[in-house]
């Protein structure tokens, strides 16, 4: 039968999540990393592997053919991000 | 396998019209200081269901959302059978065994469709998410109640923002094409514990 739960589980911890889950060190390190720099500074990368840039989406018209009517698209109001790799220093 | 006190089986659908609600239902939990767990952590092979079985008895609490009953778009049209299947197998397990603590929960996106699609269940409130974020935070709430710290709503939210801000960096860094798959899985459930850290940290400064 459903019952009341009582959690008792302590802080929520990256650490912990991490070794229930069985999550090697280094990816856990990383994507640690990646929250918590992304917290402070609102800025999305994996230090040595890339990061996420905002996309512009904007509004634009589609020009009429033959066959149809012209199209306007309206500019996205959802943030949309993309991937960019970092570039090693040679 | 010894019970995990803080994990949680997440017994859920696994299709792109879920995302959302997915991700909402780790980061909620992550805020709870619990770990989901979840059946796409487990590798294919003979023993998948005995993997599953065993995966499922091993955490403390268990969620069902039952909310996906429709046919699925492709063909062969086929509605999905695994969630009712593991709360069938769950509570078969919870029936023979008196000694276990286990607690379990059924979400659903409709009022009174449980009673219709699984009357077997009759007596059991299940807890109505609408098929939204906010529905999940707001059932999670209701359903922990009892539990020793209670994220707010906004709180689960802003982790949940966060994560899924992330989720393009994560995917790429696991070498996924989808959020469906164990390792992007897992290190969401890292990055979700770990924007909860943060979150609930700064508030009790």
């Amino acid at each position: 039968m459903q019952r009341k739960a009582k959690v008792t589980a302590g802080l929520p911890s990256a650490a912990k999540a991490a070794r229930i889950l069985g999550v090697p060190k280094k990816v856990a390190e990383d994507l640690s990393t990646l929250a918590e720099r992304s917290w402070k500074t609102g800025e999305y990368n994996i230090p040595g592997f890339g990061r996420l840039v905002r996309v512009k989406s904007l509004a634009c018209v589609r020009p009429a053919s033959a066959k149809r009517n012209s199209k306007k698209t309206l500019a996205k109001r959802e943030p949309r991000f993309r991937f960019v790799r970092f570039v090693k220093a040679s | 396998m010894p019970t995990s006190p803080d994990s949680v089986f997440l017994n859920v659908p696994y299709d792109a019209r879920y995302e959302k609600l997915y991700l909402a239902f780790i980061s909620g939990l992550c805020a709870y200081g619990l770990t989901p767990r979840a059946t796409l952590e487990i590798p294919g092979g003979e023993r998948r269901l005995d993997r599953i079985f065993r995966l499922m008895t091993s955490c403390r609490y268990s969620i069902h959302d039952l909310s996906r009953v429709q046919l699925d778009t492709r063909p062969p049209r086929t509605p999905r059978f695994n969630m009712p299947f593991e709360l069938g197998l769950l509570l078969g397990w919870l029936k023979t065994d008196r000694k276990v603590r286990h607690t379990w929960f059924v979400f659903e996106a409709e009022e009174r469709r449980l009673q219709k699609s699984l009357s077997d269940l009759d007596g059991t409130d299940p807890y109505i998410h609408g098929g939204r974020v906010r529905g999940v935070f707001r059932q999670l709430s209701n359903a922990l109640v009892k539990s020793k710290h209670q994220p707010s709503l906004p709180q689960m939210y802003r982790v949940y923002s966060h994560c899924w801000r992330a989720v393009p960096l994560v995917m790429k860094y696991r070498g996924a094409t989808s959020m469906f798959e164990a390792s992007v899985f897992r290190g969401l459930v890292v990055v979700a514990s770990e924007y909860a850290r943060l979150e609930l940290s700064s508030q009790r400064r």
